[in-house]
């Protein structure tokens, strides 16, 4: 007698990379990681548009920043390290940037708890503004 | 253009010395990817018209190497120092059950636990535990989650890279492993439907103070930590996909009949999968469930958690079978109950 089967599968062909490697600090507070780095801070705002792979997060670094903010390879991967391992984004997985030759590269995007550091450290500069306004410290 | 290849060739040689120079972990982590940056942004500064690029563009590497170089020596001083000042393994209790249901015929669902008796193995790879529930005609299900537990389990304990890396890579191997006896079965007999296996399943590690989690399909696992219940495995029915991409809400999803057995990954379907994988950094206390989804699709998680908070791992695992049953048990039931104290 044939049995049927448990479960029904879909084969889909999908390039999606979802579950990279996270490191999930649960129920941790946005706050406790604030003041961020300005390292930190440049790559939490390269990856709030969509996932980037290292010299992506650099290209977008520098641009956004007209050139004045270089960041180097050492201390771009060591805050990456740094972020994987305090949960502000995730490792995607591994693709080829057509753009930039057939090697493959890691890919890195925000995790819901990046998004809500970034959140806070924006806020808190935000406010900082908003006191040299009233000093007229800005003009 | 000669002279560019040349000064390429130089700056990637020198800067590869220099990579040894950092700590040896984030070298072997890194080092490749530190040298694709360096070539990109190296052949950048090589492609400028503006003067003194070049130069300007080492001054920054050596900046940036003194700089990183200190920061990463002192992390790693400050870890070492706190590990020594914090290091104590969990107690680790583990059980596990399992039960073909009210109306399967047979149970294709495989379960294993492993706390390896040598100290040196259990202090580098840890505990391990893994359910699997496997799909397809006359018990190919079962042979598949059976492959798929016994080849984690072998090589898991076999591969010499990091905790995490080393599970993705044996759930990758035994996909790869169930995939290939699909193959030699497809051609064997082309004149009748070829009968394919599969299985989903989710793997845990736990060592010192990390629990690293792996899975595919929809075999999932919870952590019990103060009185919530976290669903820490990523679900990958159909319905659960509906969900995560908008196109229904988790109310609707759970009422919803369509497509109630479908999973969009599983072991053994294609030649690669796509691992779901995630670390957790435990506290005392903590208890992890895992388990296939003849118990969670049955046992709520009000009711998950009020049976292992009240009775220890043993009469928790049975408990959760049992209640599976009493909600009907129409499929295989499976649960490994780990406490952490």
């Amino acid at each position: 007698m044939q049995q049927t089967l448990a479960h029904t599968l879909i084969c889909e062909e999908s390039d999606t990379t979802k579950g990279g490697h996270t490191i999930h600090s649960r129920k941790k507070d946005p706050e406790s990681l604030l003041p961020l780095t300005p390292a930190v801070f440049h790559i939490l705002l390269a990856l709030s548009d969509g996932e980037r792979h290292g010299y992506g997060i650099m290209q977008e670094i520098a641009e956004r920043t007209k050139g004045t903010v270089h960041m180097g390879p050492g201390t771009l991967y060591g805050s990456l390290k740094r972020m994987l391992s305090s949960g502000l984004i995730e490792e995607t997985g591994e693709k080829a940037d057509p753009q930039h030759g057939n090697e493959r590269r890691r890919y890195y995007r925000l995790t819901g708890f990046g998004q809500r550091v970034l959140h806070a450290e924006a806020e808190r500069l935000a406010q900082l503004v908003s006191i040299a306004q009233l000093k007229h410290v800005l003009g | 253009m000669q002279t560019s290849l040349q000064l390429l060739n130089w700056s990637q040689k020198l800067y590869q010395l220099l990579l040894f120079a950092y700590p040896s972990s984030f070298r072997q982590e890194y080092g490749a990817e530190m040298q694709l940056t360096f070539r990109d942004c190296c052949l950048e500064a090589l492609q400028s018209d503006e003067s003194g690029t070049f130069f300007r563009f080492w001054c920054l590497v050596f900046y940036d190497f003194a700089k990183s170089i200190t920061v990463e020596y002192a992390q790693l001083l400050k870890q070492l120092w706190s590990k020594e000042q914090t290091y104590s393994p969990f107690q680790v209790q583990i059980a596990s059950n399992t039960d073909i249901g009210l109306k399967r015929q047979v149970n294709e669902d495989k379960m294993l636990s492993v706390i390896p008796e040598e100290s040196n193995l259990r202090e580098k790879k840890g505990s391990l535990v893994v359910v699997a529930d496997g799909m397809g005609d006359d018990n190919a299900g079962a042979r598949a989650s059976d492959l798929a537990v016994t080849t984690i389990k072998e090589v898991y304990y076999n591969t010499n890279q990091n905790i995490a890396d080393s599970l993705v890579h044996a759930i990758k191997l035994a996909n790869q492993k169930i995939f290939q006896v699909n193959e030699v079965e497809r051609q064997k007999d082309t004149r009748t439907l070829p009968k394919s296996m599969g299985t989903t399943c989710v793997a845990a590690v736990i060592k010192d103070n990390s629990l690293i989690l792996a899975n595919v399909g929809d075999s999932l696992a919870y952590l019990i930590r103060d009185q919530q219940v976290h669903q820490i495995a990523e679900d990958h029915s159909w319905l659960a996909e509906q969900v995560r991409q908008g196109r229904m809400t988790a109310e609707e999803a759970k009422k919803s009949t369509k497509n109630r057995n479908m999973i969009i990954r599983a072991l053994g379907t294609q030649a690669d999968v796509d691992v779901y994988a995630t670390t957790v950094d435990l506290q005392s206390g903590d208890t992890l469930i895992l388990c296939t989804d003849g118990v969670h699709t049955q046992v709520s998680e009000e009711e998950i958690y009020t049976i292992v908070t009240q009775y220890p791992p043993q009469e928790s695992s049975r408990y959760l079978i049992e209640r599976a049953n009493e909600n009907g048990g129409p499929d295989n039931s499976t649960a490994i109950v780990v406490r952490i104290d």
